[in-house]
């Protein structure tokens, strides 16, 4: 008779989300996908370290070696980040169009790094110079994303179009002001500068640099699947998840630091670089649904695949003497792709 | 007898100054009835649902859910007490109806059995794997139902529908109101916007009546549903069907005199 209010004693409520529960559970088709990038991740990285010869293991082979996984894990470290970025931001903006690129995030952390740059150019910073361009990386994504957030809210909610629309014109903004710092730098520096904006896999880096964004992107992974059923509640109108009992506003700027962070890890390791924070996302989650916790981890690994395979190819077929940057590689082969993918939605009105 | 879980004091709300969307309401939300909600459009239904929810909050006055401070109530507290419909959802991604309906449980221990009673409650179980934004307007009114009663299942004191049956057709819209009257008939209190003055008639046990912001009438259906209170606010000519033998129609619960209206512009 009394359908609606059966049992249920009070039990302790646990932290939203943070246990895969019920229907959020992995199918058997889901972790056979989640072995499969898996795989696919491991294969690249092989690859990456063998392509290009072996030499041993002597001096020249052990610092070769090193060379090559240093590169990998650049390259691991930028893909993931960069993937689960896009997945973040596209979650908050209810919008599977929306990546750190579009939304000027990585111009504005590449834009800080730039300014760093051309500031110990000029001399007036030097002896703070060790910490000079994550820190500039981290603080121009975030007053990018910062900017964006702020001014695409709307009576205390975020209005995913006009944010949209803010990203675009943020983004312009500072590939304008990057312009106007290119042309004031010498052109030695002006050389350098322009082939890191393509988006380029730089050993000049150096481990300790690459340990650091490696820890932060795999802390801000592990958050961001912790956040996962927060995020899946967080794609419907702002009225139903909070009907659901979901914070939206501290899950919003959880969300936008976590994007922040990341795409501030990946410019500061390579540059800005296109497409993988659309792609993979959309791509993932065509294997694997919409629901974010699985996404996240499936697009982790496929942004990691993404990078690392089109550095596996750039050295086997010899592009630009294998040392084409990754990011151009990556707009020409993810813009048609992007394209592709799209096609249901082309010509299909604004119903989607 | 007469236990409001939800009490509005004096509530206004409006996006700009000097503009109220929804002025000085006042208002109980008796446990165990189904309140519709009527009135023209603007009239500041949805609003007036939205500030219940606690998505906008009162430019002035004050709601309370079951003794509390609306605002001070905890997000998952609220979500076991409370729960919502709205007319249509803003899914973008392609969740599956088993997705969507667990959803209502995001913030409560999981509840397999609700999930099951509440799927097959809503006539879901051939739809289970369908994706939600593929479905029809009418099927994706029955999942956001089904996850508010998936949610509700439990403590659940309130739900808010905001047109829940618009987009329906006809077997659907009575299996709807059906599982609301059992809802309330469980001691939920059920409000619901709707459109529909018969629908309102057959099934309400309260009616509020909104014009411009106001509540211009609330209380028994007796009292509200009469062409002499209906006619001035919504500006039509309208006639309840007396010339019927019957004389109207049966509530649900039985009770006999429920009206049927007719409705024509005035001359």
């Amino acid at each position: 008779m009394d359908e609606t209010r059966t049992d249920v004693s009070p039990s302790p409520r646990p932290i939203p989300g943070a246990s895969l529960k019920g229907e959020g559970a992995a199918t058997r088709r889901d972790r056979v996908v989640l072995i499969a990038l898996g795989a696919l991740v491991l294969v690249v990285s092989v690859s990456r370290l063998w392509v290009g010869g072996w030499f041993g293991f002597g001096e020249l082979g052990r610092s070769v070696l090193e060379l090559r996984a240093l590169e990998l894990g650049m390259g691991l470290t930028v893909g993931a980040s960069l993937a689960v970025g896009g997945t973040l931001l596209q979650a908050l903006l209810r919008n599977p169009l929306a990546s750190p690129y579009l939304l000027g995030v990585s111009s504005g952390a590449a834009l800080g790094m730039m300014f760093n740059q051309w500031l110990l150019y000029i001399g007036a910073v030097g002896s703070i110079y060790i910490m000079g361009n994550q820190v500039a990386a981290v603080i121009g994504a975030m007053t990018s994303l910062g900017i964006v957030y702020v001014l695409s809210q709307k009576r205390g909610t975020i209005d995913p179009l006009g944010l949209l629309l803010v990203g675009v014109i943020v983004n312009a903004v500072n590939g304008a002001a990057i312009m106007f710092i290119n042309y004031l730098s010498p052109r030695g520096l002006r050389g350098d500068m322009a082939l890191w904006m393509m988006g380029y896999l730089d050993a000049n880096t150096g481990w300790w640099t690459l340990v650091l964004v490696m820890l932060l992107t795999l802390t801000a992974i592990c958050a961001a699947v912790w956040l996962g059923g927060a995020m899946d509640v967080a794609t419907f109108s702002d009225a139903e998840a909070h009907s659901m009992g979901l914070n939206l506003h501290r899950l919003r700027l959880g969300v936008f630091s976590l994007a922040g962070l990341l795409t501030a890890g990946s410019v500061l390791l390579a540059g800005p670089i296109g497409f993988i924070g659309l792609i993979c996302p959309h791509l993932v989650r065509m294997l694997l649904g919409p629901r974010h916790r699985l996404l996240v981890i499936g697009s982790a690994m496929a942004g990691a695949a993404l990078i690392v395979g089109a550095e596996v190819i750039i050295k086997l077929a010899d592009i630009g003497q294998g040392k084409m940057p990754v990011g151009a590689i990556m707009a020409i082969i993810g813009g048609p792709l992007f394209l592709w993918m799209l096609r249901p939605q082309l010509g299909r009105g604004g119903d989607a | 007898m007469n236990d409001a879980v939800m009490r509005l004091d004096e509530v206004s709300f409006g996006y700009h100054p000097g503009e109220p969307v929804v002025e000085r309401i006042t208002a109980d939300v008796p446990s165990g009835q189904l309140t519709a909600v009527i009135g023209p459009n603007a009239a500041g239904k949805t609003t007036l649902l939205k500030l219940m929810l606690g998505t906008l909050s009162p430019t002035r006055g004050a709601i309370s859910l079951n003794g509390k401070k609306l605002r001070s109530v905890a997000a998952g507290d609220r979500a076991a007490m409370m729960s919502y419909v709205p007319q249509r959802s803003s899914a973008n991604f392609a969740f599956t109806v088993e997705h969507v309906v667990a959803m209502g449980r995001f913030a409560l221990p999981w509840h397999g059995q609700a999930m099951t009673d509440v799927m097959a409650a809503c006539d879901l179980e051939k739809l289970r794997r369908k994706p939600f934004i593929e479905l029809s307007a009418g099927q994706q009114q029955r999942v956001l139902l089904a996850r508010a009663m998936c949610q509700a299942t439990g403590d659940g004191r309130v739900m808010l529908l905001d047109e829940p049956t618009s987009a329906m057709d006809l077997r659907h819209v009575h299996q709807t109101m059906d599982r609301l009257m059992r809802l309330r008939d469980a001691g939920l209190a059920v409000v619901v916007v709707m459109h529909d003055l018969n629908l309102a008639a057959r099934y309400a046990d309260a009616v509020w009546l909104m014009q411009e912001g106001r509540l211009v009438a609330a209380g028994s259906w007796r009292d509200v549903l009469k062409p002499a209170v209906l006619e001035p606010v919504y500006g039509v000519k309208i006639e309840e069907m007396q010339g019927r033998r019957d004389g109207g129609t049966e509530g649900r619960s039985g009770e006999p005199g429920r009206p049927v209206f007719d409705a024509r512009l005035a001359e």
